[in-house]
């Protein structure tokens, strides 16, 4: 799993002594989830991941006293406001496309030419991003959220805005799209 | 994984559904590791006061903290010294230059305290000195002593007062005040009577100074036109104007932190103001014109969100959980 396990019951007991204003808690809660929310960052390209990370955190903690609910719906929170403040960064961006930082080639870039060469070449980050590359942003945000975020279909479709069909079938092209991608055999009939 | 006519034709083609497979679980498997193996970020100023706070509090109640943590509390202190550092501070000089000040208007007796001779930088000592009226009628209510921390808190009254008087010998000034202080304690005069004897008592050594030394009227006489121009006022053993009054509800006024006292616990969940959303069952919930109902509507989402407030809608967290 992406996310380090917390048990609902550890979750409960922190989130009320985070609410009482616990230092610790509130680093329990930030430790368990600050490289999810920075892995979503990066795979989205944000100017300053890290920057982002601590926005994100602290609109968490700002708002705790609203939030209510269990572990699951917590973490849905946090990425539903990591997705938007990443979505507003780009709207920022293209209202100021002259002030914006150079943006990786996240979805102009086509997959290499040479797809096995890109699949034997690289097992590092590289690799992963040029296959989030492929992806549409919905197709993106999708894999993301289901893997590095570890929510349920159904937990993405209402972060997302959209039915749990249209998330599967998202999620679905996807993978296929990785798949296809880095298939390593043709076998010529 | 659902599969179509061109996973069916991949089949055909010699391309097992594994080759689709392997491809998608070496994806997964890179991204949870490329989760799991980044390396913790440095929370920002903003976050660490978060992840500090709990150190800040306890200092300020004379709570244990660990030493350790001290370094986060001080980069976040300056944060809170507006807030609930700087309350109690205040509070506790108030009440420090209250007491200064009943003591030295000998209205509360706390033994133990040197009397006559105080060290010269004790603002009361400007109190007590005789070389201007006295106005005492207020000593038997009890506001003596907060006008005397009124004028204690003011620094000016120290430096500016003409009653330090460098002429009189402290000890004179001290002997001849605690006379007044006495006779203000022992006598039983009531009223304005009362009132107007220890203002002669008092001015016994003032007549020098005194702007009207041939105006002779009685100010505690009713007829006289000018008793009502008498700053001293009668004294009124029922006034609680200023006392609150037993078992009356007096809205917070007999407590310095009358205002503070009624708001829920500024630092339960963020430390910065953020009130719960009426978990604690307070009415005047501050944060229901923000996220506090948890039944946003779609058009409250996207209001929020194109205003750029990442905080989205189900702040309440109504996901379906599960897999």
């Amino acid at each position: 799993m992406s996310v380090s396990p917390m048990s609902a019951a550890d979750f409960d007991r922190t989130l009320a002594l985070a609410r009482g204003g616990d230092s610790r808690a509130f680093g329990r809660l930030f430790d368990w989830l600050q490289r999810p929310v920075h892995t979503f960052a990066r795979a989205r390209h944000a100017t300053d991941p890290e920057g982002t990370v601590n926005d994100v955190f602290l609109q968490v903690f700002t708002h705790l006293g609203d939030f209510d609910g269990n572990d699951v719906q917590f973490r849905a929170w946090v990425f539903r406001i990591t997705r938007n403040r990443l979505t507003d960064e780009y709207r920022l961006r293209a209202r100021r496309p002259d002030e914006v930082a150079a943006e990786a080639p996240a979805y102009a870039a086509t997959a290499s030419d040479d797809v096995e060469a890109a699949a034997i070449s690289s097992l590092d980050d590289a690799w992963l991003q040029q296959q989030l590359d492929l992806l549409t942003p919905d197709q993106r945000d999708v894999v993301l959220l289901r893997v590095v975020a570890d929510l349920s279909l159904a937990d993405v479709a209402e972060l997302v805005g959209k039915p749990v069909g249209a998330v599967k079938a998202l999620q679905s092209r996807a993978f296929r799209t990785i798949a296809r991608n880095n298939s390593s055999s043709a076998v010529s009939p | 994984m659902d599969y179509t006519d061109a996973d069916f034709a991949a089949l055909a083609e010699g391309r097992t559904p594994d080759d689709f497979v392997s491809g998608v679980q070496v994806f997964v498997t890179r991204l949870r590791s490329e989760t799991a193996g980044t390396p913790p970020i440095v929370p920002g100023l903003a976050l660490s006061e978060f992840i500090g706070v709990s150190d800040v509090a306890p200092i300020v109640a004379s709570g244990p903290i660990e030493s350790h943590r001290r370094k986060k509390m001080f980069a976040g202190v300056s944060a809170m010294v507006g807030t609930l550092t700087g309350k109690v501070l205040l509070g506790t000089a108030v009440a420090a230059a209250a007491v200064g000040g009943a003591q030295a208007a000998d209205v509360v007796d706390i033994p133990g305290l040197p009397d006559p001779a105080r060290p010269a930088d004790v603002v009361e000592v400007a109190l007590v000195d005789d070389s201007a009226p006295i106005e005492a009628p207020g000593a038997e209510d009890g506001t003596a002593g907060e006008e005397a921390a009124d004028d204690a808190d003011d620094p000016a009254v120290d430096a500016d007062d003409p009653a330090v008087d460098a002429d009189d010998p402290a000890g004179e000034a001290n002997d001849h005040g605690q006379a007044v202080s006495d006779f203000a304690h022992e006598t039983e005069l009531e009223g304005c009577e009362k009132g107007q004897a220890i203002s002669d008592l008092a001015s016994e050594k003032a007549d020098d100074h005194r702007q009207n030394p041939e105006k002779d009227h009685d100010p505690c006489d009713k007829d006289d036109p000018e008793a009502d121009q008498i700053v001293d006022e009668p004294v009124d053993e029922d006034d609680g104007a200023d006392e609150p009054d037993e078992g009356e509800d007096d809205e917070g006024e007999g407590n310095a932190f009358g205002k503070d006292k009624e708001r829920p616990n500024e630092n339960s969940g963020n430390g910065f103001g953020h009130d719960k959303a009426g978990d604690d069952g307070n009415a005047d919930d501050e944060a229901a014109d923000d996220k506090g109902d948890g039944n946003d509507t779609e058009e409250e989402v996207e209001e929020e969100h194109a205003d750029g407030d990442d905080l989205g809608g189900a702040s309440r967290g109504r996901g379906r959980s599960g897999r």
